[in-house]
């Protein structure tokens, strides 16, 4: 499954994430990412 | 098997032989055996519960998930926490192995036919799921159920529990404003975002009436506190953004129920619905201490005026499309100010969004995230005079099509899996911009998802 993160912020902001990510400048962007799940069932 | 049948049936004869020496030789009598009574009246699989006229059908389903890249079980993708950062912690694969068990009862009775629906998931995780952080894994959280999944371990989950008696539905089942597919138009994720799911059940009490044609409405009242809230944010607490814009909670108790209904018109064709849902936002107090709790400041402080939110939705569901035997369309779209968890929805909770990845303009990294709230409000001079409700719709879209014979499908419900490459969902605008600083802004978000 693709699912694309679409954000209306622009440009860069120093920003202090959870840890581990540091204090650092981060740049506004829209983001993506992609799972996939794989299943066996059986149904009584 | 005939062999040890045969050693049993011996050795009952020994012991009937000796207590029947005992007894001064009296022939033993044989019980009657009862066979199961089969129950033709609700289909397939109910029998009698012996000596009463009550009808059962045990059922469910075994299932061995293993997710990707992902936040959590079931497909969740990776959208925040440390699989969204992308750090050392996030696992890159989840998995579950999960023995669901139904029971189903039907009783006959003067007034019609009384139902009672039950589901048991007996299920082991990854532990931690997506994560291995020890602030994930933390023992002094005591109501951390991610610690269940130990050796030897595991946890029950509690999906369906309802009574249907009458037209009326007591118990926990899916919400009057769902879908029939919830948030599976066609696919097996858990996350498929944009649109209601309370495909686990929520506590409610319906009514439904039946009109003729295949048209019926439908008005129910569902508890909140745990599906239908999402967060309120109070904006005036000190440093109360984080950095990827969530804040902690300041929603008050629950003073009513959500006010929900469809009306539903289900034909061979297929099926239309239209729904509503009325949703109470109540703030709890206008000074709080970091991570929203009261203070001694808090009760002279006073409140926002709580307000009312809600969502309507159309759905609709075309069968029979030419494309083969058993395919069908899905399409819902919603819209919802300050009833978020009807648009931004999994299975389980409402999640909120902070994903990283590279930059290309030579920040450290670049970032994305939204917030999910009901409503934000502020106090003081630059304040939000009162609750702002979050608006949020989406339009969604599902073509499902069993790539397997139909003859195959019933015995391997593997079809979803092969249904959901072919599912689409389009677009979202949530989240309204709450202020002007990028840093303190409750963000706009939007999560289409496609696969």
């Amino acid at each position: 499954m693709w699912s694309h993160l679409d954000q209306k912020f622009a440009g860069t902001a120093t920003l202090t994430p959870t840890a581990p990510k540091p204090t650092a400048v981060y740049e506004f962007k829209d983001q993506d990412t992609v799972s996939f799940n794989v299943r066996a069932q059986r149904n009584f | 098997m005939k062999m040890v049948r045969s050693l049993i049936l011996g050795s009952t004869a020994a012991f009937a032989a000796m207590s029947g020496a005992q007894a001064a030789d009296l022939p033993v009598k044989a019980k009657a055996v009862e066979y199961v009574r089969v129950c033709s009246l609700y289909g397939a699989g109910f029998f009698y519960i012996p000596g009463t006229d009550t009808c059962i059908k045990l059922g469910g389903y075994l299932r061995i998930d293993t997710s990707f890249n992902g936040t959590g079980t079931q497909d969740a993708p990776a959208w925040n926490s440390d699989a969204g950062q992308g750090n050392r912690y996030r696992n890159y694969f989840v998995t579950r192995s999960r023995m669901a068990l139904t029971v189903d009862t039907r009783t006959a009775t003067e007034y019609g036919v009384v139902r009672t629906f039950a589901q048991g998931d007996f299920q082991f995780d990854t532990l931690g799921n997506g994560t291995e952080n020890p602030n994930s894994l933390s023992t002094t959280l005591g109501n951390n159920t991610n610690l269940l999944n130990t050796p030897g371990g595991g946890y029950v989950a509690v999906e369906y529990v309802f009574i249907q008696f009458a037209g009326f539905t007591f118990g926990k089942s899916s919400s009057a404003f769902a879908t029939p597919w919830n948030g599976y138009p066609g696919n097996n994720s858990s996350s498929l975002i944009g649109g209601h799911d309370t495909v686990t059940g929520v506590n409610n009490i319906q009514y439904t009436a039946q009109f003729g044609n295949g048209v019926s409405g439908t008005i129910g009242l569902d508890d909140p506190t745990v599906f239908n809230r999402t967060s309120i944010y109070n904006l005036s607490i000190p440093t109360a953004l984080s950095a990827t814009g969530t804040s902690a909670n300041a929603y008050a108790g629950t003073h009513s129920p959500d006010i929900v209904g469809n009306i539903r018109i289900d034909r061979a064709w297929g099926l239309f619905q239209l729904s509503a849902a009325a949703h109470e936002v109540d703030a709890s107090y206008n000074t709080l201490g970091a991570g929203a709790v009261p203070t001694a400041l808090s009760e002279i402080s006073g409140h926002p005026e709580t307000k009312w939110g809600g969502a309507v939705s159309a759905a609709l569901n075309i069968k029979n499309i030419p494309t083969g035997a058993g395919d069908d369309i899905k399409v819902d779209a919603t819209y919802a100010k300050g009833d978020t968890k009807q648009v931004i929805s999994t299975s389980g909770a409402s999640p909120s969004f902070a994903m990283f990845g590279s930059s290309g303009i030579g920040a450290y990294q670049s970032v994305g995230f939204g917030a999910t709230t009901d409503g934000v409000y502020s106090t003081g001079a630059a304040g939000t005079g009162g609750i702002k409700g979050i608006r949020t719709g989406h339009r969604a879209c599902s073509a499902a099509t069993p790539l397997f014979g139909t003859t195959v499908r019933p015995r391997l419900p593997i079809v979803p899996l092969t249904e959901r490459l072919l599912q689409v969902r389009v677009s979202a605008t949530p989240v309204t911009p709450t202020s002007t600083s990028p840093s303190s802004a409750s963000s706009p978000a939007g999560l289409p998802s496609r696969t």
